[in-house]
């Protein structure tokens, strides 16, 4: 067999290119009802690894999260052209099975949302959404994922007690418990620190570190230093467009575009 | 300096206004909860709940009509808050910017406001004139009509309450509408909508107009919905109206236990949305 079209030698590609890709973004146009939010974004998500999204306000980082387990389908007038793959599978076809798609890719919100119902009734009934399992592994998997975001000591006494009743960092934590308790495969932050104190912040930021060995990651942060100590790699968008995507150490250290070098360096944005 | 007197001289007339109003208001509110005690107080007593209205000039009761009363009020109730409910939980989740959806809100928001004596009319023209007669069940339907706008109001109000963070963080767990709605949304909403029900209820039990054309009044102890049904607030008109003194006395009676019931009902209400905020 003679291939006529050989790959072209092409410029060192950034390690992202190199790893097997879990979610793949391809030439994604995004409107909300008539302006134009997104300018055709082209990006892959590597498999069990942190991919940062940084920008200043507005610039769509956000919205490109949304689209990646299609929370924006819950609005009338918002909608994406392209394509989104996971696995492989474009999700943005119409076809797609809105629920067992956000089953595998999760998301938790920048504000914490417990449900208003008991600690363990919160993990409990996003599994029991798509397993059916006896009370004893209930139990089991409510104590893993809530083990697992570090919130199992301070609430192991109170699993009875509302949602509602613990503090900031104590629901956030609980919202990411409830994420990874249906064991998705992609797992979306969006700002999920920015209403939460320092100590909060860190721990959250540990658990993204111990997380990303099963799951892969997308972050939305409008914290530098964050996207440095959590990602593998970054991404610098920018009125709507993909600036600049590469190594996390790359992008804060030597940075390709102009735009991106004054964002990191603080003179805009 | 000027302009700083000139504020403060404007402020105190701003202040000693808003008092007089303040005063005023209380003044007739107070004078009338006083009228209403003082005169409906020497009247209850426990005949008041154990025997019926009497013809003029005997002793009796109201229980026939506090009977009668309970029991269109909980037929209207019972019928008016399951669609009252899902009329507001359509418009607030599923008819988002819908033509249909906005023209329903707008009709309702007319149908809280029309005068309860136009609601007795069209259910006289449907319910009573064909049929031949007052009944207990026209009288019911009135009193739903007037309450569904209000359980539906109140839903759409509380259920607008509920952050969109809430509807997002049920449909990123990948949780069905129906799940979202029942184990979820309305348990964050529950005491708000509570309080609907009971501010319609309390509204129900002081309705007069409609039930004069529904209905009307019964001498008698009477359990027959397709007949007509005494009820509190018809035989407070009747009695009050006549030159009789017990019928008088029983209308004060009658008008003292509606206005407590409605002030308790108030009380629960406002413990229950109290309940709903601090959380």
């Amino acid at each position: 067999m003679n291939d006529v079209s050989v790959n072209p030698v092409a410029a060192p590609a950034p390690a992202a290119a190199r790893e097997r890709s879990k979610m793949e973004v391809k030439d994604l146009r995004f409107y909300y009802g008539d302006s134009l939010a997104l300018k055709t974004v082209s990006l892959k998500l590597a498999e069990r690894k942190v991919t940062a999204f940084i920008g200043p306000s507005g610039c769509g980082k956000s919205t490109l999260l949304r689209v990646l387990n299609r929370m924006y389908d819950l609005y009338p007038h918002q909608r994406a052209e392209g394509e989104v793959l996971l696995d492989g599978k474009n999700i943005l076809s119409p076809a797609q099975d809105l629920n067992l798609l956000r089953s595998k890719v999760g998301m938790v919100f920048q504000k914490p949302t417990p449900f208003p119902m008991t600690i363990f009734d919160n993990i409990a009934f996003g599994i029991q959404l798509f397993e059916r399992v006896s009370k004893g592994e209930l139990s089991d998997r409510v104590e893993a994922a809530l083990t697992r975001a570090a919130l199992w000591g301070e609430v192991k006494d109170k699993l009875g007690a509302n949602g509602l009743s613990l503090s900031g960092g104590q629901q956030q934590r609980l919202c990411i418990a409830r994420t990874i308790a249906v064991r998705p495969e992609v797992v979306l932050l969006d700002e999920p620190c920015s209403a939460l104190d320092p100590i909060s912040t860190s721990k959250i930021e540990e658990l993204i570190d111990e997380l990303k060995a099963e799951y892969t990651i997308a972050i939305v942060t409008h914290n530098m230093q964050q996207a440095a100590r959590v990602s593998d790699y970054t991404a610098f968008m920018y009125l709507g467009s993909l600036i600049e995507f590469d190594d996390t150490d790359k992008i804060f250290t030597a940075p390709t575009d102009r735009r991106t070098q004054d964002y990191i360096t603080g003179r805009f944005g | 300096m000027a302009s700083y007197a000139r504020r403060q001289v404007g402020n105190r007339i701003a202040l000693g206004l808003s008092m007089v109003a303040t005063i005023v208001g209380l003044f007739f509110l107070a004078a009338i909860l006083f009228t209403l005690l003082y005169k409906g107080f020497s009247a209850i007593s426990p005949r008041i709940f154990a025997e019926n209205t009497p013809p003029p000039g005997s002793d009796g009761g109201l229980l026939n009509a506090i009977f009668g009363s309970l029991a269109m009020t909980i037929i209207a109730i019972v019928v008016a808050t399951p669609v009252g409910i899902l009329a507001g939980t359509y418009l607030v989740e599923y008819s988002r910017g819908s033509r249909l959806g906005e023209i329903a809100k707008f009709i309702n928001d007319i149908l809280l406001s029309a005068p309860s004596i136009i609601i007795g009319l069209f259910v006289y023209t449907i319910l009573v004139v064909p049929v031949g007669h007052f009944s207990a069940w026209a009288g019911a339907v009135a009193l739903g009509l007037i309450a569904l706008p209000v359980i539906n109001r109140t839903t759409q109000d509380m259920l607008g309450l509920v952050p969109n963070a809430l509807r997002e963080a049920t449909a990123a767990l990948g949780m069905p509408k129906w799940k979202a709605m029942t184990f979820v949304i309305y348990r964050a909403a529950r005491s708000g909508i509570l309080t609907g029900v009971l501010l319609a209820i309390a509204r129900v039990t002081g309705e007069t107009a409609p039930l004069l054309f529904t209905a009307l009044n019964n001498q008698f102890w009477s359990t027959d919905l397709g007949a007509p049904m005494a009820n509190l607030p018809v035989v407070i008109f009747q009695f009050a109206l006549s030159p009789y003194a017990d019928w008088q006395r029983l209308a004060w009676g009658g008008a003292l236990i509606i206005t407590v019931a409605i002030l308790a009902l108030n009380i629960v209400a406002r413990m229950l949305s109290n309940i709903g905020t601090s959380k």
